[in-house]
């Protein structure tokens, strides 16, 4: 694919348990992304989507397989690419003003065009009136805002997103899809996300990729082509259900494998907490 | 009426003061009984005698002061130091592992055991009390600061990582902060350790401060100025600990709502 942003191509990732037997965490995995696009990843539990998000951010090395950004091999993209953690990890002892321009703060922007960005972006996402208030006092959809407006200072052309949304209430979470939708479409940004829920990828993504059971490789590679226009339209049509039903089947058959494996063989906590 | 049966800050305050008032009566009723001997134990009026005598040829003033800057030096050095040790040992994981066996033994050592060593280091004077304070406080400022970087969530850490954060970044905008609470938290403690460490220099050997008045008051049967001694220190010792109490608070609170 000669127009792919990011290439990873046979990622694997073991490691080595406590009783010192190797785990498989990912399979050699391979996927690329191309400019401006929303993909999602999707799998059962435990198929290694963090692990692979993690070694694309650069924070964690692979065992074997290499990754290709912008055209050109990498070793690692840690700093050069924004990744949100599932947790909104906005430091408590700084107001959101200061917590949103961390990025920028640690790039060495001035004090002062770093917090006129910082102060842009969060009237533009609707927190401008909460700038000077500390995360502790903001609902958790408000901090996650905070934390994902964070990530979009820090200016990366790709964004990796691990399940943003998971702690949050259900009428929370459907308003921050539509908003992420919003704002993916706004900005000149192409996004990875990670998440459980078929709904949300579906929503969001203009491609949703399926992992396998662990370890974990990518079995399917979903187009999802729908209008992107208004949010309650798009839930009704009706190839919503029908990509939905494909993937639900999809994930459940992966579900259950990974379900029977663990019946064969003990988890590696269980393993290690043996005599 | 409303509180009929939540007892009144100034009740509590008048029997608390009974107390006191109802003790030093009986102390000295049995002293002049010759139910106690003053000698041994010495008797209110006594005190308050030697304690005008001290307080009139500013002796006392002198050796609260003493011990007040014996105290005070070895505080803020052995917190400085010591947090900052405690907040290093972040810097390296190898070194910390390296150095966690030392630590833990040096904690469980009873400090005051170095005091006659400090004696032929440091000589009898002022560097002995607080090399002795320090030594206490420092252990304990230590241990709470690289505690402290043990409690730091691991993926804030990553979360700076993934912003391109240097370590040196990480340690002034993720590390320190962090810590500065559990810092804080133990001042207290501190200046209780810092205050112990220089009394009991004091009585090892020394030829000023109130743990020599003690001392030497004793040595001598005087135990009124024994009594004055004491009286000053607890004095001081509760000053200290409000103070310090305060700015306790004060930073903890700031750091909060701020």
């Amino acid at each position: 694919m000669a127009g792919a942003v990011l290439e990873a191509r046979d990622i694997s990732k073991q490691f080595r348990a406590p009783d010192g037997s190797t785990i498989q965490a990912l399979a050699p995995a391979s996927f690329s992304v191309e400019p401006l696009e929303f993909v999602s990843v999707v799998g059962p539990s435990g198929c290694g989507k963090s692990t692979l998000f993690n070694i694309v951010a650069g924070l964690e090395t692979q065992t074997t397989g290499t990754i290709r950004f912008e055209g050109k091999e990498v070793t690692s993209l840690r700093g050069r690419i924004a990744y949100q953690l599932q947790k909104d990890l906005l430091l408590p002892w700084r107001n959101i003003l200061d917590n949103v321009a961390l990025g920028l703060e640690i790039r060495g922007t001035p004090r002062d065009e770093r917090r006129e960005r910082a102060m842009a972006l969060l009237r533009q996402y609707g927190l401008g009136a909460f700038a000077e208030r500390f995360p502790s006092e903001l609902s958790g959809g408000m901090r996650q805002r905070a934390a994902l407006i964070r990530t979009l200072l820090f200016d990366r052309s790709i964004i990796l997103l691990d399940e943003p949304f998971g702690a949050l209430d259900a009428q929370t979470r459907v308003l921050m899809q539509e908003w992420l939708r919003d704002l993916s479409r706004d900005t000149q940004k192409t996004i990875l996300l990670i998440t459980h829920d078929i709904d949300e990828a579906i929503f969001l993504s203009s491609r949703v990729l399926v992992m396998s059971a662990r370890p974990g490789s990518i079995r399917a590679d979903v187009a999802i082509d729908l209008p992107r226009s208004n949010a309650s339209d798009v839930l009704f049509e009706p190839r919503f259900a029908e990509y939905k039903r494909e993937l639900f089947a999809m994930i459940r058959e992966e579900s259950l494998k990974a379900f029977e494996a663990s019946q064969l063989v003990p988890p590696p906590s269980m393993k290690a907490a043996a005599p | 009426m409303t509180n009929a049966r939540r007892p009144r800050a100034l009740q509590v305050a008048l029997v608390q003061a009974a107390i006191v008032i109802a003790i030093v009566v009986a102390w000295q009723f049995c002293a002049n009984q010759r139910w106690i001997n003053p000698f041994f134990y010495g008797e209110p009026l006594g005190v308050l005698q030697v304690g005008a005598k001290v307080i009139g040829n500013g002796s006392l003033l002198r050796n609260l002061a003493i011990t007040l800057a014996e105290t005070l030096v070895a505080f803020v050095v052995g917190m400085v130091v010591g947090s900052a040790a405690g907040l290093l040992l972040w810097w390296s994981p190898f070194w910390a592992r390296v150095v966690d066996p030392f630590l833990a033994l040096f904690n469980a050592l009873p400090k005051i055991a170095l005091a006659p060593m400090f004696v032929i280091w440091f000589g009898v004077g002022f560097g002995m009390k607080v090399a002795l304070a320090f030594s206490l406080v420092s252990v304990i400022a230590c241990m709470v600061a690289y505690d402290g970087t043990k409690q730091i969530d691991r993926d804030l850490r990553r979360m700076m990582e993934t912003l391109g954060a240097s370590k040196r970044q990480q340690f002034a905008k993720l590390v320190l902060p962090s810590c500065l609470p559990w810092i804080f938290s133990a001042l207290r403690m501190c200046i209780g350790f810092a205050l112990l460490g220089a009394v009991v220099g004091e009585f090892i050997s020394s030829t000023e401060g109130l743990g020599f008045l003690i001392a030497s008051g004793s040595s001598v049967y005087d135990l009124n100025l024994v009594w004055v001694a004491l009286t000053t220190l607890l004095v001081l010792s509760a000053l200290l600990q409000f103070v310090v109490g305060r700015l306790e608070n004060r930073l903890l609170s700031h750091r909060r709502t701020h």
